[in-house]
């Protein structure tokens, strides 16, 4: 196998080894830039009802471009307000996110290497499952005669079942439990990569244990927040499923709205402006987010 | 003289393995006492224990005059100086040696200026804004000694503080360190594998090995007047020779060793004819040239068969003709080794140079 995909190298020489990547930027370009550019094409097109995208509309066609769908989205409160709340949901994903994946991952970071084997395995499971699967799991545990339900009115703290999906709790803890492996991992690597010596040199020093905490542990193990957090957040933009299956029409994120639009109402065009409108939206994000980044750690 | 840190019958096992076993020692008020003994006799366990970082298994640590083992690690009043130095990267030099006085809810101004003091005693005035990673070793070193000390600890504790430092450096800020240790006239506890290091900067040293102490000394004591075997072989270079007490008499012993040779040694209290005994040379002590001097006492002769040249020192490894070989060390007057390889030779030393160790 090695003896043959060096016979191919030697064969090809070194100017036309570029070629053993023409399989990868073939794909790339069938599946990913093809459909990446007809999107766009298409937010630009008058929609005409029907199968929804004009039909043999080609690309150049004179009168068929129109700015009308990124005019509708930025004029209709529909479509403003569900864009305001998009970015709200991903704020709230973020911190929330963040905030508990930090316990978790602390938690994992102090355990002995057993407890730590189990307490990762436990964060990483979920992704082994369907994350529709993974959604209605979470009806059999939080819906009204789910699990914490039952519990609650056994030991009498409630009377009355607890709503506690199809509303803004469930769809947060839908996402919540979407991303926070990603966010588990990213802190508790950094966590450990934080010199034991520099918790001793403090405690040395007279910082009790929470104290050190506070002055060595979470100023180190910030960068991992701020990434936590990016990610969390951009998760959270993009949400589907969690809002979709967990929550209601008020809601609907950017994301269950295109798909709405391209698979309910068959309006092809407006689908695509929604979602070029949400990407460029995460790009500028990103972007003002890193600056941000960059002058508080050019600061300290 | 009161010690500020009594260490009594301290032991510490890993599960089954003992890594101190027994240890006891007093350190008297601005005294400083080195641990010294091969990678894994367990210097460094011993330290942690006094700084409250392991967990004694049995026997007392005690800090001016107070039982600690039941105190945690942040209410000891101790100044913990680490080999990797685990100065905070994300804080400046000024925030990183106040620390300690941050934690005692010491206010700005009053750091501001116990900073100053601490940073001119190390000679590190004018560094406070910068960062650790924007420092050299050397300097490092002296600001985790800063930080170590600007609480005024009853115990200064250092595990290898010169380790990471080139040779150079290190013979600097051997003495450095002494010499502020002194100034500020703190107890300090000094762990190190470098028996040079030990030699410089103690008033005592404790040789220790496979967990336990061998001997406790001043380092003249410790270099002179090795207690055992392996005192004599880890302190410097030494001729160690095996054999059986022939003849005592008014203080002094005759030893047979291997090849029939006798050598005549100070005796100590309790030993009797027949006693297998160990005794060692220092090489540096040992007299050689091309004839003995007319009343030289433990005559032995040899030849030269490998000169090392050191510079100052030249290092003779004799063959004696009874068979043993004998290293010596003589200073170098001129630029050659006075004797070459090859040559035949006489080896003598007086009835004081030798000792008896167990
Ligand atoms: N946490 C631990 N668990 C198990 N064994 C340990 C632990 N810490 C130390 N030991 C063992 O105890 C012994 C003494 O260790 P210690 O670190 O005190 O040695 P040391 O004298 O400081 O050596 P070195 O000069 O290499 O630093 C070693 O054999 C070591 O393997
Ligand atoms: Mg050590």
């Amino acid at each position: 196998m090695l003896a043959s995909f060096g016979g191919v190298i030697s064969r090809l020489g070194r100017d036309r080894l570029f070629l053993l990547l023409a399989p990868v930027v073939l794909f790339l370009l069938v599946f990913f830039l093809f459909p990446f550019v007809t999107l766009f094409r298409i937010s630009f097109a008058v929609n005409e009802g029907g199968s929804g995208f004009g039909e043999g509309t080609l690309f150049y066609e004179a009168g068929t471009w129109t700015l009308a769908n990124y005019i509708q989205f930025f004029t209709d409160r529909f479509f403003t307000d569900m864009a305001l709340f998009t970015i709200q949901f991903g704020i709230m994903v973020g911190v929330i996110a963040t905030f508990v994946s930090y316990l978790l991952a602390y938690q994992i970071y102090r355990s002995g290497p057993l407890m730590k084997s189990v307490l990762l395995l436990a964060v990483i499971l979920p992704k082994f499952t369907n994350i529709i699967v993974l959604m209605y799991g979470l009806l059999v545990v939080f819906g009204r005669s789910g699990l914490v339900n039952d519990f609650l009115l056994w030991t009498g703290i409630i009377n009355e079942p607890l709503q506690m999906l199809f509303n803004l709790f469930g769809v947060l803890l839908g996402e919540t439990i979407i991303v926070m492996p990603y966010c588990v991992l990213v802190i508790v690597a950094v966590l450990h990569s934080i010199d034991d010596a520099l918790l001793e040199a403090a405690e040395g020093l007279g910082a009790s244990r929470a104290r050190a905490f506070f002055e060595v542990t979470l100023p180190l193990s910030l960068p991992a927040v701020w990434v936590s957090l990016l990610l969390a957040f951009m998760w959270g933009v993009g949400a589907f499923a969690s809002p979709y299956l967990l929550g209601n029409a008020d809601l609907y994120t950017l994301s269950v709205e295109v798909d709405r639009q391209v698979n309910w109402r068959l309006n092809w065009a407006m689908g695509s402006t929604i979602a070029y409108v949400l990407m460029a939206m995460i790009i500028v994000l990103m972007y003002v987010y890193s600056r941000l980044q960059r002058e508080s750690g050019a600061r300290s | 003289m009161k010690p500020r840190i009594r260490v009594v019958n301290l032991v510490k096992n890993f599960g089954s393995f003992t890594a101190v076993d027994d240890v006891s020692f007093d350190v008297g008020e601005g005294e400083l006492i080195s641990l010294l003994g091969p990678s894994g006799c367990g210097k460094t366990t011993t330290l942690r224990c006094i700084g409250g970082y392991e967990t004694p298994t049995s026997g007392a640590i005690e800090i001016g005059g107070e039982r600690v083992n039941d105190t945690p690690i942040h209410k000891r009043e101790i100044g913990m100086m680490f080999q990797s130095y685990a100065l905070f990267p994300h804080k400046t030099v000024e925030d990183n040696v106040g620390f300690a006085l941050k934690m005692r809810g010491v206010d700005k101004a009053k750091r501001k200026e116990e900073v100053g003091k601490t940073m001119e005693l190390v000679d590190m005035l004018g560094f406070e804004k910068r960062y650790p990673s924007q420092l050299s070793g050397g300097q490092r070193q002296r600001v985790a000694l800063a930080r170590a000390i600007i609480h005024h600890p009853e115990v200064l504790l250092l595990d290898e503080p010169l380790a990471n430092l080139d040779r150079k450096l290190r013979e600097t800020m051997r003495v450095e360190l002494k010499l502020i240790q002194e100034r500020v006239n703190i107890s300090a506890i000094l762990v190190t594998h470098d028996q040079e290091e030990a030699l410089v900067m103690s008033d005592r040293i404790a040789v220790m090995e496979g967990g336990k102490i061998h001997q406790l000394d001043r380092p003249a004591d410790i270099y002179n007047k090795p207690s055992t075997k392996f005192v004599a072989n880890f302190i410097g270079e030494t001729n160690f020779l095996e054999g059986t007490v022939t003849g005592l008499q008014n203080g002094a012993a005759t030893v047979k060793v291997e090849g029939d040779i006798e050598i005549d040694v100070h005796a100590h209290d309790g030993l009797h004819v027949g006693s297998d005994v160990g005794v060692t040379v220092r090489p540096e002590r040992i007299n050689i040239g091309k004839q003995a001097a007319a009343d030289a006492s433990n005559v032995i002769d040899g030849r030269i068969e490998f000169v090392t040249y050191l510079g100052s020192i030249a290092n003779y490894r004799v063959r004696s003709e009874a068979g043993p070989i004998f290293q010596v060390m003589q200073p170098i007057v001129g630029q050659q080794a006075s004797l070459s390889e090859g040559e035949s030779v006489s080896m003598w030393w007086s009835r004081d140079t030798g000792l008896i160790v167990d």
